[in-house]
């Protein structure tokens, strides 16, 4: 176990030094530093100043761009997060049914509702669900995190506990409020991430479906549900969540598309406002905070499968 | 049937969900642009002016807006002597300052302060004259530098203004938006503390609405006054919300997110006004939109080419698709209704035909390549500046000349302008007052650059000789003369071709009332009136 | 499949064969294969097929809807925009720009993407684990963050946000076919063929690579989904194509100021983007099916 971590702490420690690289050199490349000493020991001071967590300070309103990029990838991640709940919820059993019932119609019509998700750009579907309150009278609002009558301090950075904190003043309108704001940009997002999770699923169960200890409970003599609830369910997780931790990536760049239609103030507005205004400082620290968070969430996802998967388990005491 | 509980939550969610609408002691006031800064003395955007004016200020005198005459705003009443050359105010006693966590005023407002607002624009050597000025141009000063030679206190609720020579105007000057009151206390403060650039953007006035916060230039946040000297405002809390896409702005008009929104896109117009949910204001502005021709350009120094191009570009198409016939169309500078308006000033008519013989007779060029420069960001005289370059480009291809449309961001806008580098130019010009010199002296004078608006880059003795003398000229007769000659010489010229007279929209809300807009001082919000939402049947 | 038939007269097929004649058997492939080549057909000869210039002006009609709409003109099938254009041949012309550039980059990278992915599977020690650190480091950037760095360090224009795109998607390809080969590697087969003295080359080529070509249709295809839907993002947010160059994003965010006038404009755009991907996914999922079949 022990050697397992030191393997993976260092390939971390490699893997971000050479984000530090890129931060550095895009930095270099677009801010422009004068270039005084030489690159070596520019970078030297970069990483210095990277662990003191000073990464400068914004042109825009002279705010440290490291506060203002950290409280808006929170709501960025509180957005992943709702669509993630909210598409698990639905895609896992969809995705589980056409599963058990492949090549039947049932599997048909549900990876149709997976391709059409897939294929939707998520942008043109945002711009289309801004419309809903003047197509379908629905009354959602479309605009931003929290509506601007709550004065919400950032306290903690994350706005679903910020708005329960001024709940003395507001009561728990300002967190419901917050609440309503998320739900038709998750909804978005979940089209894409339901298309994904069926696809996965289904993929995961028809390969556990095929394997040998299914059919030897088969043959058992145990019935289908009772297969699916003890074997098969549990088994199908793992690689789900094992593919789903390469896409982190991608569903974070969809929701950077989905919050600029929406306003919302999450990472992808604020990169958005801030390369059409001209601070490109933004640009590195995105890269250091967005690919530090993949890096550091896919390790301890990698070790969670560990524990919980009893196949993963193996790497612990191999050598290699 | 396992999904029903997240629809149930979801039905839940929606159906408890209130909009700000509901909310009647708030007012969401959705803007296109954010103010340049909280002080109409030095910034005259219309964004600055709809902030700051009648929300956080007052000024000596008011006009009101039924009536169209001078009211007592600070100044209870005033006396004018014989001559029309010295105006002497009284204050009132009881007016307070705001008092907020930056600012606690211990006295309330007198004669100082009045003087203290004007000097800082007049006096040169004043403490704050260039503070958060880049530069000092002749929109600063130009109303009372010409026309008031000093401002004596008489005891500590009377000031009064003597004149240089007899003039009817001063009280417009004054109840024009650049005449606020500030607080001399708030300002010597600042002084003390070195931080006298705060004056402009932690105001502090004497009007409704108290400045509480301006976050990241996207929200700004009043409060009422907390000790109003006037009748108190039903609103408690002003949120000016900054929503530069007017798709997005009519979406929450829709959603509820905004209560009222400014300048909806022409192509709205004609639904809202169909929408018995909102109600749509129109107020005809002193706005032109121009087509600019640079005249120091080598291909454009003779008027028979300007006069060609110029008849050769559809004005009529770029009215119905640009501003979807939300605009009048503009066949002069000024207005119609101006007193100044000429109407035997020559006209351009649409007549490609002739223009391309016009332009060979000229010995034009077609080989060249005409940059057509425009903003990147709409406008207020614009709503889409590419569709009008696209639409002048493709009358001018019919004529056989090449255009290439350039469309920059502030800075290469204005260093490209300075630099010269450009043929045609789509602008637009806005006066702060109705006087025609506004309107003409930034296009035509000399010392007007092409930022503050020369961007025909026009100047020659005659034309500077009319707007010096028109200003100084008392006869109103000769006044008129003047400017007469003045718009013939330049129509003439065709230094700028006027494409439309613009409209100023606001749509709000139909629980909202009470609104005044004013369309040369901003809107007025202080005795807004909000009602929970009517549905539909109510409004029937 | 077994041959029962002993007395089979049949020609034994080649793979290739055997795996086109399962896919002619489905119908939905053929469709959409015919569809894959309307498609292409339709950039190739888009200059010819649209009915009007996409830029010419026709200020008489202008915002017209679509024909099936009333106050329509039989003249423009889709109607026209607020200057009048003709709505069908922009998206015409939209779908030759988005569509070529997608292509292009799905060329670019399957290229270029074999031939790194492979040698960096093939190539063992430090090399490796440098290319494997790189592609782990460059995997957790977010594609869009990609693009906008890229587009701010070339400056904006289409050909850079396409190169923007594919740089983006490279590492996720290379990625993609490093695990395919590694998976290979690890089999008898490969072992075998080691074992027979063939050189790396020789043992991709022969080996590895016909066994390969069902996930690398399944990466293609992904690539090209990816491609579509950020080169219109890119488009959409104002960062890909300029003004005059008409792609389908940058069609709907043109037109997104007319959406409660006429929403045809931002309709059909989007539709577009969709059937593109919806056609290309079946064709590649129809491809896939027949090499899986005929692989059993």
């Amino acid at each position: 176990m022990f050697n397992y971590l030191i393997r993976r702490l260092y390939l971390l420690c490699i893997t971000s030094i050479i984000l530090t690289i890129i931060a550095f050199s895009i930095q270099h490349l677009t801010v422009g530093n004068t270039l005084d000493s030489n690159v070596f020991s520019q970078y030297l001071d970069y990483l210095i100043s990277i662990s003191q967590g000073e990464l400068g300070v914004s042109a825009l309103d002279n705010q440290p761009i490291l506060k203002t990029a950290l409280i808006a990838f929170i709501s960025t991640l509180e957005l992943c997060f709702f669509a993630f709940i909210f598409a698990s919820i639905i895609g896992v059993p969809l995705g589980i049914l056409a599963g058990l019932e492949r090549n039947r119609g049932i599997d048909y019509s549900i990876m149709s509702i997976a391709l059409i998700g897939l294929a939707l750009p998520v942008f043109w579907v945002a711009i289309i669900f801004t419309m809903l309150p003047n197509l379908t009278g629905w009354v959602m609002p479309i605009d931003g995190n929290i509506s601007v009558i709550y004065e919400v301090p950032m306290v903690t950075g994350i706005m679903l506990i910020d708005s329960l904190l001024v709940s003395e003043q507001y009561q728990l309108s300002a967190f419901y409020n917050h609440l309503v704001h998320i739900v038709l940009p998750a909804t978005v997002l979940a089209i894409f991430l339901i298309s994904e999770i069926i696809r996965l699923t289904r993929h995961s169960i028809t390969m556990i479906m095929r394997s040998n200890y299914i059919k030897a409970a088969h043959t058992k003599g145990f019935s289908r549900p009772q297969i699916v609830y003890r074997h098969v369910l549990k088994n199908a997780i793992p690689p789900i969540i094992h593919q789903l931790r390469l896409q982190i990536s991608t569903i974070i760049s969809f929701a950077m598309a989905i919050e600029i239609v929406f306003s919302y103030q999450g990472a992808g507005m604020w990169l958005f406002v801030s390369i059409q205004q001209g601070d490109y400082l933004a640009l590195s620290t995105a890269i250091l905070i967005i690919s530090g968070f993949i890096l550091i969430l896919s390790i301890i996802v990698d070790l969670l499968l560990v524990l919980i998967s009893p196949t993963k388990r193996k790497v612990l005491y191999a050598d290699q | 049937m396992r999904f029903l509980p997240i629809y149930f939550s979801l039905a839940f969610i929606s159906a408890c969900y209130q909009t700000e609408s509901t909310i009647t002691d708030t007012l969401l006031y959705c803007s296109d642009k954010a103010p340049h800064s909280f002080n109409p003395q030095i910034s005259h955007d219309v964004a600055t002016l709809d902030a700051t004016t009648h929300q956080l200020y007052n000024r000596l005198v008011k006009i009101d807006p039924i009536s169209q005459r001078f009211v007592s705003d600070i100044a209870l009443r005033w006396e004018v002597n014989s001559k029309k050359t010295e105006y002497t105010f009284y204050l009132r006693r009881d007016v307070n300052f705001h008092h907020n966590d930056y600012f606690t005023p211990s006295r309330q407002l007198n004669a100082e302060d009045v003087i203290f607002s004007f000097d800082r624009m007049l006096a040169k050597e004043h403490p704050f004259h260039l503070t958060n000025v880049v530069a000092e141009t002749y929109l600063y000063n130009h109303p009372f530098s010409n026309l008031v030679a000093d401002i004596v206190k008489v005891d500590d609720y009377t000031i009064r203004f003597m004149l240089n020579k007899s003039d009817a105007t001063l009280l417009a000057n004054l109840a024009a938006h650049y005449a606020v009151i500030h607080s001399k206390e708030y300002a010597q403060l600042l002084l003390e503390n070195d931080n006298k650039a705060q004056i402009d953007y932690l105001p502090i006035g004497t009007g409704p609405y108290q400045f509480k916060q301006n976050s990241t230039k996207r929200l700004i946040r009043f409060q009422a006054h907390t000790k109003p000297w006037e009748k108190p405002s039903n609103i408690k809390q002003l949120i000016f919300d900054v929503t530069p896409n007017s798709t997005k702005r009519y979406a929450k008009l829709l959603s509820g997110e905004c209560d009222i929104i400014t300048n909806p896109a022409p192509s709205q117009v004609k639904q809202i006004s169909k929408n018995e949910l909102f109600s749509l204001s129109s107020q005809p502005t002193g706005n032109v939109a121009l087509i600019a021709f640079n005249t120091k350009s080598k291909s454009l120094q003779n008027s028979d080419v300007r006069h060609a191009l110029s008849s050769a570009i559809d004005r009529q198409t770029i009215l119905d698709a640009v501003y979807f016939e939300n605009a009048t169309a503009a066949n002069n500078l000024l207005p119609s209704n101006s007193w100044a308006y000429n109407p035997r000033a020559p006209l351009v008519y649409y007549t490609p035909e002739h223009s391309r013989e016009k332009l060979q007779n000229g010995e034009f060029d077609f080989s060249q390549t005409l940059r057509i420069v425009a903003p990147i960001k709409s406008s207020i005289f614009n709503p889409n500046f590419y569709k009008t370059a696209e639409l002048i480009q493709s009358n001018l291809a019919t004529i056989g000349v090449n255009t290439e449309i350039i469309q920059l961001r502030n800075e290469e806008l204005n260093a490209t302008l300075m630099a010269g580098e450009y043929d045609l130019y789509l602008t637009g010009i806005s006066p702060y007052i109705k006087d025609p010199d506004n309107l003409f002296r930034p296009l035509f004078s000399c010392s007007s650059n092409q930022i503050e608006g020369n961007t025909g880059q026009w100047c020659d003795t005659k034309v500077q000789a009319l707007l010096d003398n028109t200003l100084l000229e008392t006869n109103f007769v000769q006044r008129v003369k003047n400017y007469y000659q003045l718009q013939e010489y330049t129509q003439d010229q065709l230094i700028y071709l006027p494409i439309a007279h613009l409209l100023r929209f606001d749509v709000f809300n139909n629980n909202i009332s009470g609104l005044q807009m004013n369309p040369l001082t901003g809107i007025d919000l202080h005795s807004v009136n909000k009602v929970p939402p009517l549905t539909k049947e109510q409004i029937k | 499949m077994l041959i029962n038939n002993e007395f089979n007269e049949e020609k034994i097929q080649s793979p290739q064969q055997y795996i086109w004649s399962i896919f002619k058997s489905k119908n939905i492939a053929v469709v959409s294969m015919w569809a894959v080549v309307a498609l292409i057909l339709i950039a190739i000869f888009c200059q010819y097929i649209m009915p009007y210039p996409p830029a010419l002006q026709h200020p008489d009609m202008l915002l017209l809807p679509p024909y099936w709409v009333d106050g329509s003109n039989p003249a423009h099938l889709l109607g026209t925009d607020d200057l009048g254009r003709d709505t069908f041949s922009r998206l015409l012309k939209g779908i030759q720009l988005t569509l070529t550039g997608a292509l292009l980059i799905t060329v670019a990278i399957s290229l270029l993407g074999l031939i790194i992915g492979s040698t960096a599977a093939l190539l063992k020690g430090v090399k490796a684990s440098i290319v494997h650190h790189l592609l782990d480091a460059l995997l957790t950037i977010p594609t869009l963050l990609t693009a906008l760095i890229l587009i701010v360090l070339f400056g904006m224009s289409f050909e850079n946000s396409l190169l923007a795109v594919s740089l983006s998607l490279l590492p996720q390809f290379i990625r993609g076919i490093y695990n395919c080969i590694e998976t290979e590697l690890n089999k008898q087969y490969v072992v075998a063929l080691r074992l027979d003295g063939s050189t790396n080359l020789r043992l991709l080529r022969y080996g590895i690579l016909p066994n390969i070509i069902e996930p690398i249709v399944t990466l293609l295809n992904r690539i090209f989904t990816m491609a579509v839907l950020e080169i219109t993002t890119l488009g959409f947010l104002g960062f890909g194509a300029n003004l005059e160059e008409i792609e389908l994003g940058a069609l709907i965010a043109k037109n997104l100021d007319l959406i409660y006038i006429s929403p045809y404009l931002v309709l059909f755009p989007g539709l577009a983007i969709f059937m593109i991907i919806i056609i290309f996914n079946i064709f590649a999922e129809g491809i896939r099916h027949a090499v899986i079949e005929g692989e059993d």
